[in-house]
Parts: C-alpha cells; sequence; structure tokens
C-alpha cells in the first residue's frame, strides 16, 4: 500500500508543493514510491511538439529523481498501480483538457489527489478576465508583494 | 503488457538527444535547442534577472529579456518563485513593477485558460478587421512554415523560432501579426505552429496572444510597419525597405491597405 507522485509536463520541479509535509500528510499511507513520468508519445504527437521541444522536457526530467515510464498514460498508471500496490495518487493541478482527462481516469482507479501550484496572486475574489487590465487593477498589489499575499 | 522504464542517466547532451530521438521515430526535423532543460539552468537564468534593465529594454530585440519563460512554461521555476526573487533584489519596487506586471500577463492567461479550457482555441470575439473568420485561410503556407516568404525580417525571425524554440515576444507579434494580417490566414494555423516549435509554448499564453495580435481578443487588429522594426531591431537584422517591401509604408498606408473594410478608420 503505497502513494504515488506523478508528474506531469507542466510541473517538472522538485519544489512543487506536491512533495511539501502539507501534502505527505493527506495520505494515511506512509510509503512513498519513487516520483514517475510517463514518457507518452501519443500525448507529445497530439500536443504537436517538436524535437527540441521533447529534448527540452527530457533533459529536465533527467535531473529530477524520477523514474520515467515508456507508453500510453491510462496503461501505464494501471500497471503502477497494480505492480506498486498505490492506493493513493498525488498529481499536480493542471488546466490541460489531455491531462484533467488523465486525472478523471486516475480518479475513476485510486484515491487521486490534485495538488494546486503556490498561486501568483491570493485574491479575495475571482477577479474579471474580460480584459487584462481589469484583472491587473484588482491583482497588482498582491502582485507586488511576497507570495502575491496583498500586505 | 510490461512497464518499460526509460534511461534518465546520459554521459552527454549528444547522447541524451540520441535516446529521445530513437523514443521519436516519427518525427523528421532532428533540430536541438541551445536552450537547456533542467533546475540548474533554470536558476542560472533566475539568477541573471535585472528587473530594472528590463523595464528599460524588453521591447528591444536584443533587450536585457530574462530567457526563463521555458523553465516557468514547464513548470521549473513558479511564477511566485521569479516573482518572490525579483522583489528581494531590487531596491526600488517602482522598477520592479514593469516585470511583474509581464509575469501577471502569464498568471491572466492561465486563469482564462481554467475558465474555458475548451475554448482556447476558438475565437472568443469577432475579428474587428473588416473581415469574417471565413475569409482568412485554415492552413499555413509552406514558404511561412520554411521561412522563404521573401520578407527578410519575417524570414530572420521565423529561422530564429525553427533553430532555437525562442522568439522574442516582440519578434512574435511580428511574425503573428504578418501571418493574420498581411497573409490572412486564421491565427489557429499559426498558434499551432508556434506551438510546436516554442520551448515555452503554452496554449493559454500563445493562443490568447495570437487571438490578441488577431483583434479576436482585442478591440482592434495589432500591426506594425518597417519603421517599428526599425527602432527596436537588433544588430545584423536586415531591416533594408527593398528586402521588406509589404512593411515598408507608413500606419495610415497600412490601415487601407490590411483593412480597407474596417469602418472605424476607413468610413
Amino acid at each position: 500500500m503505497a502513494n504515488l507522485v506523478i508528474l506531469h509536463e507542466d510541473a517538472l520541479s522538485l519544489n512543487h508543493p506536491i512533495f511539501s509535509d502539507e501534502t505527505k500528510s493527506l495520505s494515511t499511507r506512509s510509503a512513498w514510491k519513487q516520483p514517475v513520468f510517463i514518457w507518452d508519445s501519443n500525448y507529445f504527437s497530439d500536443a504537436g511538439y517538436s524535437f527540441k521541444r521533447l529534448v527540452f522536457i527530457y533533459e529536465t526530467l533527467s535531473t529530477l529523481p524520477v523514474d520515467i515510464y515508456y507508453g500510453k498514460m491510462n496503461e501505464v498508471i494501471v500497471h503502477l498501480i497494480q505492480e506498486q500496490s498505490v492506493t493513493d495518487i498525488f498529481i499536480p493541478e493542471t488546466p490541460n483538457p489531455q491531462l484533467c482527462a488523465f486525472i478523471d481516469f486516475a480518479h475513476n482507479l485510486v484515491a487521486t489527489h490534485v495538488i494546486n501550484e503556490k498561486a501568483f496572486v491570493s485574491l479575495d475574489r475571482t477577479p474579471d478576465l474580460g480584459r487584462f487590465f481589469r484583472y491587473w487593477n484588482k491583482a497588482k498589489k498582491a502582485a507586488l508583494s511576497p507570495d502575491g499575499v496583498r500586505l | 503488457m510490461s512497464l518499460t522504464l526509460l534511461k534518465s542517466n546520459f554521459d552527454s547532451r549528444e547522447d541524451l538527444i540520441a535516446y529521445v530521438a530513437s523514443l521519436s521515430p516519427h518525427i523528421a526535423d532532428k533540430t536541438v535547442s541551445p536552450t537547456i532543460g533542467g533546475e540548474k539552468p533554470a536558476q542560472i537564468a533566475l539568477d541573471a534577472i535585472n528587473p530594472a534593465q528590463y523595464a528599460h529594454s524588453r521591447n528591444y530585440l536584443d533587450g536585457d529579456v530574462t530567457y526563463l519563460s521555458p523553465y516557468i512554461r514547464h513548470g521549473i521555476v513558479s511564477l511566485n518563485d521569479v516573482r518572490n526573487h525579483a522583489l528581494a533584489i531590487s531596491g526600488e519596487p517602482k522598477q520592479t513593477e514593469k516585470f511583474i506586471q509581464e509575469l501577471a500577463w502569464r498568471d491572466y492567461w492561465q486563469r482564462r485558460y481554467r475558465q474555458s479550457p475548451d475554448d482556447i482555441w476558438h475565437d472568443i470575439e469577432s475579428y474587428k478587421t473588416g473581415f469574417a473568420a471565413d475569409d482568412y485561410a485554415d492552413t499555413l503556407p509552406a514558404d511561412i512554415e520554411t521561412g522563404q516568404t521573401g520578407v527578410a525580417v519575417i524570414d530572420s525571425f521565423i529561422n530564429d523560432l525553427c533553430t532555437t524554440g525562442y522568439l522574442h515576444n516582440h519578434a512574435r507579434m511580428y511574425v503573428a501579426a504578418y501571418v493574420v494580417h498581411w497573409r490572412r490566414i486564421k491565427w489557429q494555423a499559426g498558434a499551432k505552429w508556434f506551438l510546436h516549435h516554442l520551448l515555452d509554448g503554452d496554449p493559454a499564453s500563445n493562443n490568447l496572444s495570437w487571438q490578441w495580435v488577431a483583434s479576436t481578443f482585442a478591440n482592434k487588429p495589432y500591426f506594425y510597419n518597417l519603421e517599428n522594426v526599425t527602432k527596436y531591431a537588433a544588430p545584423g537584422l536586415n531591416v533594408a525597405s527593398q528586402d521588406n517591401l509589404p512593411l515598408a509604408y507608413s500606419y495610415d498606408e497600412l490601415d487601407r491597405i490590411l483593412f480597407p473594410y474596417r469602418e472605424d478608420y476607413n468610413g
């Protein structure tokens, strides 16, 4: 019975809150498997990435303590869950619809925890996003403060 | 099916590149960017930022930009980290404001993306160019993809894009406006092409910026002339009029040429 962190292309960092003690406290299981990245050629092909983009991503992965598995994301995750007795998956939040579909798929298999990056600005309410400067007028003071928290 | 664990230790960059090539047999163009992935290069780029200089020179094609965008795009450094670092090294908050505002653009695009992720490829508004969406071509012609348009500055920017996976923001706007307004091609075709090449290509920042240029997410189309490119050009860029004829007009002339049916300017 173990926890597994799955990284994706939007969050290739050990500084992501997914590795924080707060995240660890979300699971009752004490065992954590080596974090994983799934190298899915179909995903990259759908995204239309050039070779130079793939090299950049792989180069980044090669500097991180992650196991890189080759295959389709949905198939690899099923096997990882079985082989490593995974009960809880932790994955960084993303707006990417394809990755969101993968997260939904994982949700149907085991407990899946989506972890947010630290917000650039903390705002009391959702700002008007109609145009940038409507957002900026509301976000400016927080944006110019450390950690995006209005002083 | 058994799990296939890939290699992650390499003796050299060349070995890593060859390995990624073996995983990508379907990709014919094996061009590699000089920009190196990883947390260490990201930290070096972060340590080198100069928010005050950035504020003064960022619009110049050889200005003091950060080259952090690929690292931000892939979450190697966060916007929060970059902002906090900028605040920590800047004595004068005013000088940091422009720099942080540019980070805020990315936050804004991401918020828009989260709000309507499935709309990222659709026109948010209609074109304000005097043309309808159907008046624009669906696909990118080969001369643009290969950087052989015959417009010297555009071809130079396209060459940079294809060989390095990076393009200065101002150059992105120049190319995007050329594609949409001079060649009358749908912004989606250009956005897809940029996403293919750019190391920092992100559907939110990229597509919404293209929409801003196109005017489907702005009150008017963005366009420029050769005089403007010349003002911001880096040394060595060929800005000779005879090599950039489609751009070598005044703004009023270009407005009439590019947008003959746009009522607010021509009616």
